[in-house]
């Protein structure tokens, strides 16, 4: 596993848990990355994902996405996806039509 | 004798038990599915190939009925299959459809035999099946080669059509039956010998009676016959009756051409009847004698030259001859008739003489001999005229119905050879054709370029040796089997082999010769094979040439022998040269000097675009009108590239996907890439290395992954990533990885995926163009 390629950083705001993803997400992280973002947002009942800082992610990457909104979903929880307009994640959850089935903001505040 | 483990210790396995798990392990390494079941079905064993094949686990299938892979209208075949075993009978060879897991039909051949017990008893079988899917399609893709074949036909001038083997007519091209007045109702479904074509002769309905006969036993039928169109007219055709074999060697068709020869065997009549007449005639009537004095002047009494062209002797006098030319003749014979009088030697030439009899010009052909004085001066000449029109209008005739068939020669010619070649991504190319001068000297050489489905691309140049119109229909046939072969098979070696094969069971022809490569745009590898064809010319950027001789073996000759095959790496922006000999071979001079003008004139033209460069090497190759054999010439150039590729080889682990972006992001740079585009490099190349990563670690194996791109003239990116890991099957769209699929088709053009034995290769181009995802 790839420890440095991703860093997770989380905070509180106005009652949401925003979770923010700097770096990279491949096949070599994409396991430990669910595995720990699983935990992280673990009984929060609003839940802010923001890829604005993800510099390269690919189809392994739209897979934890998936998996991490049905889970959210299935705990009756909210999840809205931070991905501004022309960024690479945008770009790339437009070329799969992932961007017609999440939440999707252009900011943590929009 | 029990087995030792490393450390030495008895692991209590028996001989017996080795022996066993020695056989597993042959079973398991086996390329061919090998299966056991019960006498009732059951299986009850499931090797590796099994898996693969089928695409069932050992655990899926240990305990359940055989019968989940037989379609269902195939399930009475495991009745019988299972009665013979009861039997003891050994089933060998039996080709069948079975079906895979996710519900493809396999063609498979089984060989099934019985297993008994200590005390004889049979208790049930293995099964042995191997997949057959890529044989089947090579087979059918000939046959589907030879029924296009038959289409291009329909604008061929030539009658075709398809026989059975019982020689029922199945098929029949338009010219037969339209040219002929016949509707398809008339001719087809009924023996090929009762059909309406041969109703004028029982003789001629025989002969095709036993022709059939014979094309079915595996021999070629040709002969000259009459047949009858619609309105009762009997004609000529020159007619053949080839038989066409299957992949075993059985005859599966009869395939009959012709060509209607009647106007020219009319022709060749015409003529043997006036030589006949000529000679009779000579022995009967003088030929038109004069006499002429030293000067060239006639002098009165010319009797036969009067009575021949009515001119009185007022009018012949001295040169007044001439005017009982044709104008056109008058000047050129008085020329020639000063030049052989001032030199005093024999005279003969040919012209047209007015006939008063007959009231025209006639044709004649004249000589003349001095008649000289002791002293070897000239006294006067002695001459004749020889009446030779008809036989001058018969050769003329025949010349014009040659130059008819030679228009029609090359017209097939033209239709069978590509329209326009379309390029692949990383190459251009241009070829050209022209035709030889001489009548009925044209056809059989052909050019072909054709991209292939692992995205490398085909090159060939090929001579069917012989001319006229059966050279040019062997030609076509040659290029559509080759194009239809190499789809299924990607060594240039093996594919000689093959075509020559195709050859000794279509009887196509006796001799040809091909050159054929198959180039890969993005990392400039040839790889090629010559059957007796001249050797490629490579000419590098810098104007350096070398021929690509390293893999000749001998022409085509039907005797299936293995070709050997070479291969050469070419640099970006380099020229290859395929060419028939008609370009480089002059009459009554050695070969090498030609090949010597062709690098010469090749690496002038190093810098030229490809149509320059075929233009050129026609013009400095001194083809000329007056050749006598056809020209054929493909140029082909690997794209000029800016600046260096990317290069870099990985063991096929997902830690070393990040180095791979960080180093395509410097070299990206480097090449002063876009924003955009860089993104979608990254991602189409990423995705492709996951798949190759995912694929090594499901299957065990410590490979590599190579990854490969070129930057092309137009700024676009070549990509070629590799693994050498075991096939495995493309995986189903919608899954994570059908989405890995997706984003590289729509981020890429002229994508490509390409498994074989040895690994899979992904191919594609990342367009300079603003991307979807940029």
């Amino acid at each position: 596993m790839n420890d440095e390629l991703v860093v997770i950083e989380q905070e509180e705001r106005d009652g949401r848990l925003v979770v923010r993803l700097l770096g990279e997400i491949d096949l070599s992280n994409v396991d430990l990355l669910q595995r720990r973002l699983e935990r992280v947002v673990e009984g929060s009942q609003a839940v802010v994902v923001d890829l604005a800082g993800v510099e390269y992610i690919d189809s392994q990457g739209l897979r934890l996405l998936n998996r991490l909104a049905s889970r959210i979903g299935d705990a009756g929880a909210t999840l809205q996806v931070v991905a501004p307009a022309g960024s690479i994640v945008r770009n790339v959850l437009e070329l799969t039509h992932m961007s017609d089935d999440l939440d999707l903001r252009d900011g943590v505040d929009g | 004798v029990g087995v030792r483990n490393d450390e030495g210790e008895d692991t209590g396995l028996t001989q017996a038990e080795e022996r066993a798990a020695h056989l597993a392990a042959v079973v398991d390494a086996s390329s061919d599915a090998i299966i056991s079941k019960t006498l009732e079905g059951v299986v009850t064993s499931w090797n590796l190939s099994a898996e693969r094949i089928f695409g069932y686990t050992a655990a899926e299938m240990i305990g359940q009925s055989i019968r989940l892979l037989i379609p269902d209208e195939r399930q009475d075949e495991e009745d019988e299959i299972l009665a013979k075993l009861r039997a003891g009978v050994f089933i060998e060879h039996y080709e069948t459809i079975r079906l895979t897991k996710d519900g493809r039909r396999l063609d498979v051949s089984l060989s099934i035999s019985p297993v008994r017990n200590s005390a004889g008893v049979v208790v049930g079988a293995s099964k042995i099946a191997r997949d057959i899917s890529a044989r089947k399609q090579a087979e059918e893709a000939l046959l589907a080669a030879t029924a296009k074949f038959e289409s291009v036909f329909n604008q061929s001038g030539m009658f075709a059509g398809i026989l059975d083997p019982d020689g029922n007519l199945r098929e029949v091209n338009d010219l037969a039956v339209d040219w002929c007045g016949y509707t398809r109702d008339e001719v087809l479904d009924r023996p090929f010998w009762e059909t309406p074509w041969w109703r004028g002769s029982d003789e001629m309905r025989e002969r095709i009676r036993t022709a059939t006969q014979q094309a079915a036993a595996g021999e070629v039928f040709r002969q000259m016959l009459s047949y009858w169109v619609a309105d009762g007219t009997e004609r000529i055709v020159d007619f053949a009756l080839h038989p066409i074999r299957d992949e075993r060697g059985t005859v599966r068709f009869l395939h009959p051409t012709g060509v209607d020869i009647t106007e020219r065997i009319r022709t060749e009549e015409t003529l043997r009847q006036s030589e006949e007449r000529f000679r009779s005639l000579v022995s009967v009537i003088t030929d038109v004698t004069w006499t002429a004095g030293a000067d060239g002047g006639f002098c009165p009494p010319q009797p036969a030259w009067e009575a021949y062209t009515g001119q009185s002797p007022d009018s012949y006098r001295g040169l007044g001859w001439l005017d009982a030319l044709h104008p056109d003749d008058r000047i050129r014979v008085g020329e020639e008739w000063a030049a052989a009088t001032s030199a005093a030697t024999l005279f003969q030439t040919t012209g047209r003489l007015w006939s008063a009899g007959s009231g025209e010009h006639r044709h004649f052909f004249a000589r003349a001999t001095p008649v000289r004085r002791p002293d070897g001066t000239v006294g006067e000449w002695v001459g004749s005229c020889t009446d030779v029109h008809e036989r001058t209008l018969a050769e003329e005739a025949l010349r014009a119905q040659e130059a008819e068939e030679r228009e029609i020669a090359i017209g097939l010619q033209r239709a069978l050879l590509p329209e326009r070649l379309d390029a692949p991504p990383g190459l251009s190319f241009a070829a050209r054709y022209e035709a030889g001068s001489d009548a009925l000297e044209v056809g059989g050489d052909w050019y072909d370029v054709f991209p292939l489905p692992d995205g490398r691309v085909a090159l060939t140049v090929g001579d069917v040796v012989g001319h006229g119109l059966s050279a040019a229909a062997a030609m076509g046939q040659l290029r559509t089997a080759l194009a239809a072969l190499a789809e299924h098979v990607a060594a240039p070696g093996e594919l000689l082999t093959l075509l020559d094969g195709f050859l000794a069971r279509t009887g196509t022809t006796d001799f040809a010769t091909v050159c054929y490569g198959v180039l890969d745009p993005v990392t400039g590898v040839l790889e090629y094979a010559s059957a007796g064809h001249l050797p490629m010319l490579l000419v590098t950027p810098a104007g350096e040439t070398r021929l690509l001789d390293r893999a000749q073996s001998t022409p085509l000759f039907g005797d299936g022998r293995q070709r050997v095959q070479s291969s050469v790496a070419i640099e970006p922006g380099a020229l290859l040269v395929l060419y028939s000999d008609g370009l480089v071979e002059r009459r009554g001079e050695h070969l090498s000097r030609g090949l010597e003008r062709l690098e010469q004139a090749g690496s002038r033209l190093a810098d030229a675009s490809v149509d320059e460069v075929c233009n050129g090497l026609v013009a400095a190759l001194g083809v000329e009108a007056t050749r006598d054999d056809d020209v054929a010439v493909l140029a082909v150039r690997l794209d000029a590239v800016a600046g260096p590729g990317f290069h870099r080889v990985f063991p096929a682990g997902s830690e070393q996907l990040r180095e791979l972006r960080t180093a395509m992001r410097v070299w990206l740079d480097s090449r002063g890439v876009s924003v955009a585009t860089t993104n979608a490099a990254l991602l189409a190349v990423g995705e492709a290395c996951a798949n190759a990563i995912e694929h090594a670690y499901m299957d065990g194996n410590e490979g590599d992954v190579a990854v490969d791109i070129t930057q092309s003239h137009d700024g676009s990116l070549l990509v070629l990533v590799r693994d050498t890991g075991r096939f495995r099957a493309a995986p189903a769209p919608g899954g994570d990885r059908g989405r890995g699929t997706d984003i590289m088709r729509a981020l890429t053009t002229d994508f490509s995926r390409d498994s074989t034995g040895s690994g899979t290769t992904v191919r594609f181009r990342v367009p300079v163009e603003e991307p979807a995802a940029a």
